[in-house]
């Protein structure tokens, strides 16, 4: 129950509020006398007009009508409930887990007369983590289910033509790859947990498009999808990326901060750059990243050769990572080799495998072979 | 708890999966991009643009096939954005992104149309073919902008698989991959504005009035629409029974648009009339400004336009013997105006039936 309440405080009550204090401010469009209606982009998506109806019948009742209308329009809304199911056989360990989750997923536009004022994200998940790993820092038990907010951020618009917009509340670091490809809640993933050491965090950034360049500059807290205070974490982070061609994207990320990993905080410095590239069916995919971590060198490299039919049902993609992970013990990194495949048959259903093979790991640490299978449902 | 929670997550997946589900986004959310960059290089004069967000569901990918030989893929279906593109507040125009398969993978296109569903321009936000250079030429954007949906279903043969005979000029020289593009983008095109038409209708009817009630006067600042003009106001119910029934005009057809300007001074009145008379038929849309009571622009089909031009300039009181089909027309027109007008400018008490 004490997770039903967390649950409701942190996430049901503020969206509801959002959406009202939203509404609010957003809402416009009041008819000026009763037998016209006053036509604003911010009424669209309203009951379709009977104006012309050449009646005698009262005119019609719908919300233009109507001064005391608080909320939006619901009608601009995009919603999804999500779940998803992963098995992780763990050849080395000889152990299987494995990672569910159910959550929503939803988008909502605030427009108003002038255009659209606010994007709301929010992607709550109720997730039971059967995994070795899944449980440490977080101090829960393993196999413990326990609520996630993945994403939840109001992005405002500040200046017209996209040039600058502010992103409020729990969005992902902008670094490298993962700015352009999204990879929340699949099997393929980029450098963001390892190389971080976190995906998403609490904050605010300023983001936008200047001159054909897409930038997001963002201040965080350090701490990932809870908000904690422990160690008084901190990030500065900031992404530029643009398409000098079509078929091809370039970015340069810089990252500097305190960030809370299980107990403690790490001085993290990253300057990456990315590049994709599309070959026919095939696309390149590359980051670079190299910094520090406290006093000790860190890198980060990730490419990956990916494919996919005409239809982009199913990809298929070769990745390898390479991590020097300088806060383990030893000198060598940790190498990791990828085989991955995603079959999305229709609109619903997204069925996923990955072979991981760790091809070198840091002294005293085994190298892993793992088995990673996931369905993912959405409607 | 766990327990509960586990019972509750499988259930619900069973029964998601056991139930016929709406369409959905395969996709996160947090992964879509709005055409920012497309937006503006579509309509450079845009300062700003809506989001419309609606559903594409199998009934209009039925309609779809009904009007063209190929239709939407299931994968098409779920919530899809209009972006209208706005200047100061003013609808351009529209920017749709539609997917469609192409040679190696999906091609993306984003369309800006006028409000009309006429081709503005189109960008490829996603294009991994080696054709995209020619399809981006100059002579292959001019054979597609400006187009409607009949226009350019011309340049596809009958079942929409290859270029139409008459088209056949726009192929460039040996370059399948070029051809082959130019295929996709036609029935991309084709597409989407089948489904812009068919999804956001009611959206597009209430653009349209909006476009062209600010686009009527220069200082326009906001538009209202009348309900039944010849309804339940006093002063237009009169008219009902008192002009002419030989005027052409469609009665239940008439929109008519209050104009204010940001002050909320009346400005005048537009409304749009569907007329037809002696086997003519078309649609005459009328501007009267508030202070004059004349009738300051008249836009017709046109086929008529030039009988229905000689009307501008005149009052009611410049009607007496209507010697022409246009100015019978003309006189319920502006009958029809100063009674709106007169509505609009009294105190709204006086307004209410």
């Amino acid at each position: 129950m004490a997770r039903l309440r967390t649950f409701f405080f942190t996430f049901l009550l503020p969206g509801r509020l959002l959406l009202a204090a939203a509404g609010v401010v957003l809402a416009g469009g009041v008819a000026s006398a009763q037998s016209t209606t006053l036509l604003t982009l911010d009424t669209l998506g309203e009951p379709p007009l009977t104006s012309a109806t050449p009646t005698d019948s009262a005119p019609p009742s719908n919300a233009w009508t109507n001064p005391q209308r608080l909320a939006p329009s619901t009608s601009d809304l995009r919603v999804t409930l999500d779940l998803s199911t992963r098995f992780i056989w763990d050849d080395a360990r000889g152990e299987a887990a494995n990672l569910s989750s159910v959550g929503l997923d939803l988008l909502h536009v605030f427009s108003g007369p002038a255009g659209d004022r606010a994007t709301l994200t929010v992607q709550g998940y109720f997730t039971h983590d059967d995994t070795p790993t899944g449980a440490s820092g977080t101090g829960l038990q393993r196999g413990e289910i326990f609520f996630e907010h993945r994403i939840l951020n109001l992005n405002l618009t500040l200046l017209s033509r996209g040039r600058l917009n502010l992103r409020v509340g729990h969005f992902e670091i902008p670094h490298g790859l993962e700015q352009d490809l999204n990879t929340n809640g699949t099997l393929r993933q980029f450098t963001h947990s390892q190389n971080l050491g976190l995906k998403a965090d609490w904050g605010a950034s300023l983001n936008g498009v200047l001159h054909g360049v897409d930038y997001e500059a963002a201040l965080t807290r350090g701490s990932g999808n809870e908000w904690l205070d422990r160690g008084d974490p901190w990030i500065a982070s900031a992404r530029v990326g643009v398409q000098p061609r079509a078929g091809t994207t370039l970015g340069l990320s810089v990252l500097s901060g305190e960030i809370l990993l299980d107990t403690a905080t790490v001085r993290r410095e990253r300057v990456a750059v990315d590049a994709a590239q599309n070959l026919g069916p095939l696309t390149l995919l590359a980051e670079a990243s190299v910094g520090r971590d406290e006093n000790r060198d860190g890198q980060a490299l990730l490419g990956e050769l990916n494919w996919r039919t005409p239809p982009e049902d199913l990809l298929a993609y070769l990745q390898y990572r390479v991590f020097n992970r300088t806060l383990t013990a030893g000198s060598d990194p940790l190498t990791t080799a990828v085989v991955g495949a995603r079959w999305a048959p229709d609109a619903h259903w997204a069925l996923s495998a990955a072979v991981e093979i760790d091809t070198d790991a840091p002294a005293g640490l085994a190298r892993g072979r793992r088995l990673v299978t996931q369905v993912r449902y959405r409607f | 708890m766990r327990t509960i929670c586990l019972i509750v997550l499988w259930s619900a997946a069973v029964l998601g999966a056991a139930t016929p589900a709406p369409p959905a986004a395969a996709q996160a959310y947090c992964a879509l991009r709005d055409p920012v960059h497309q937006v503006y290089e579509l309509f450079p004069k845009a300062t700003s643009y809506r989001s419309i967000i609606r559903s594409v569901d199998d009934t209009h990918r039925a309609a779809t096939a009904q009007r063209l030989p190929f239709t939407l893929h299931f994968n098409e279906l779920g919530r899809h954005t209009l972006y209208v593109a706005l200047q100061e507040g003013r609808p351009l125009g529209l920017v749709h992104v539609r997917s469609e398969a192409g040679r190696w993978g999906l091609v993306e296109i984003a369309w800006g149309l006028t409000l009309d569903l006429q081709v503005t321009g189109y960008r490829f936000q996603r294009c991994r073919d080696a054709g995209r250079d020619q399809v981006e030429s100059r002579t292959i954007t001019q054979a597609i902008v400006g187009r409607r949906f009949e226009d350019l279903r011309e340049l596809l043969d009958a079942p929409g698989q290859d270029l139409a005979p008459q088209a056949q000029a726009l192929a460039l020289g040996p370059a399948a991959e070029g051809r082959r593009l130019l295929v996709t983008t036609l029935r991309s095109a084709l597409k989407t504005i089948a489904v812009t038409d068919l999804v956001w209708a009611a959206d597009l009817r209430q653009l349209r009035m909006i476009q062209q009630g600010l686009s009527a006067f220069p200082n326009a600042a906001s538009v209202e629409l009348v309900h039944a003009p010849y309804g339940h106001n006093p002063h237009t119910a009169a008219l009902k029974m008192t002009a002419t029934p030989s005027s052409g005009i469609d009665r239940a057809g008439v929109t008519a648009l209050l104009i204010r300007n940001a002050a909320g001074d009346l400005l005048g009145l537009r409304f749009e009339t569907p007329w037809s008379a002696g086997g003519q038929h078309a649609r005459i849309w009328w501007t009267v400004a508030s202070s004059s009571r004349a009738l300051i622009a008249v836009h017709a089909d046109a086929s008529v336009q030039t009988a229905f031009e000689a009307l501008r300039g005149r009052r009611q009181e410049d009607f007496g013997h209507c010697a022409t089909a246009a100015e019978l027309a003309g006189k319920e027109a502006l009958s029809l105006a100063n009674a709106c007008l007169n509505a609009a400018t009294l105190p709204q008490e006086d307004a209410r039936p």
